[in-house]
């Protein structure tokens, strides 16, 4: 039995309830859009219903503790097809046992959510780390990031309490939408890039930054030793992939 | 006394007391939550490992280890055959 949902976080709790409630057997959740039709099995589309669920969230928080919850919440947000499935079957797992059941590091549901929930918050953790901003002329910090998952939400207490006093834009390019702090809140944009004139973009960055980028990069020459080098070791706690947001990796 | 077991540490000790409450653990949950399943097998007894009829010695296990071990540095002096 394959179960289709829209990809949303109230689509797999409505997804659990109908579960629940038809108690079809062997299912296996999926994505609308990644679905690719099956001639052996029966297929059900979840239509979202909020109340139902709200009432699986509800169930959930009574139920799992503070640790727990944030890891299903990570797992929601890495966004990979498989962690829906895990996700899906991990609730309906904590819903049949007694209190406890998310402790059973044997059931290969519950691990695959422990798994899942690690790479994210080493994401996050990352991000947090090598998110370098560049100043605009209109005196917004801006910069756009290419995270594996979707570790914006996670991101935001940290940026927020860090950078209180400036305003700052953080983009998902993959995600096409950011997150735009003005001082007050924080709250969701989404930019449309066409209209960007790609082949110079001095004209959006403040000149200032280049002055700052130099002598940034002159720091980074001088404290350097060259003879001392360990790429294999740097690469472990800089993985390449994120040497793209470094200014000092530009040299 | 479980993260004495080499391949165990604090993380896979935790997670498999906390597992060991629900029932037995075999050989392919071990290796999922992180335990070095090749380093601790010699010491640890799984639902599903494969019957064994003798306890093996000290020395037995430290051949098992090293007969798997592909250190260069190991020099196997089983060319010359013996002669009694």
């Amino acid at each position: 039995m394959n179960y289709i949902f829209d990809g949303s976080l109230e689509g797999l709790l409505t997804a659990v309830f109908e579960w629940f409630e038809r108690k079809p057997g062997e299912t296996k959740l999926q994505v609308s859009c990644a679905h690719q039709p099956d001639a052996f099995t029966a297929t059900l589309t979840i239509i979202t219903n909020r109340e139902k669920a709200d009432r699986v969230w509800n169930g959930l928080q009574k139920r799992l503790d503070k640790m727990w919850f944030r890891k299903l919440y990570c797992t929601y947000l890495s966004e990979l097809p498989e962690a829906y499935n895990d996700l899906f079957h991990f609730t309906c797992y904590l819903f049949q046992q007694p209190l406890g059941a998310e402790k059973n590091y044997g059931n290969q549901h519950v691990l695959a959510l422990a798994k899942y929930a690690k790479s994210v918050e080493r994401e996050k953790h990352r991000m947090e780390a090598f998110i370098r901003f560049k100043e605009t002329k209109d005196g917004i910090f801006y910069c756009g990031i290419d995270p594996d998952f979707n570790v914006l939400p996670l991101i935001v207490k940290h940026f927020k309490d860090r950078y209180a006093d400036q305003q700052w834009l953080i983009y998902d390019i993959k995600r096409n939408y950011g997150l735009y702090y003005n001082l007050e809140i924080v709250e969701e944009v989404n930019m449309d890039f066409r209209s960007f004139d790609k082949s110079n973009p001095s004209t959006l960055i403040d000149p200032k930054e280049e002055l700052y980028a130099t002598l940034w990069k002159d720091y980074f020459k001088s404290t350097n030793i060259v003879s001392r080098k360990n790429t294999k070791l740097h690469v472990k706690h800089v993985p390449k992939r994120y040497w793209k947001y470094l200014t000092e990796k530009e040299m | 006394m479980i993260m004495r077991i080499p391949g165990i540490g604090i993380q896979s000790a935790n997670k498999i007391v906390q597992a060991r409450k629900f029932g037995k653990l075999r050989i392919d949950q071990l290796k999922k939550i992180g335990v070095a399943y090749n380093r601790a097998k010699h010491f640890i007894k799984c639902m599903d490992t494969p019957f064994q009829l003798n306890d093996f010695q000290a020395t037995q296990i430290k051949a098992f280890i090293l007969a798997e071990s592909e250190s260069k540095y190991l020099k196997t002096a089983n060319n010359q055959l013996l002669l009694f």
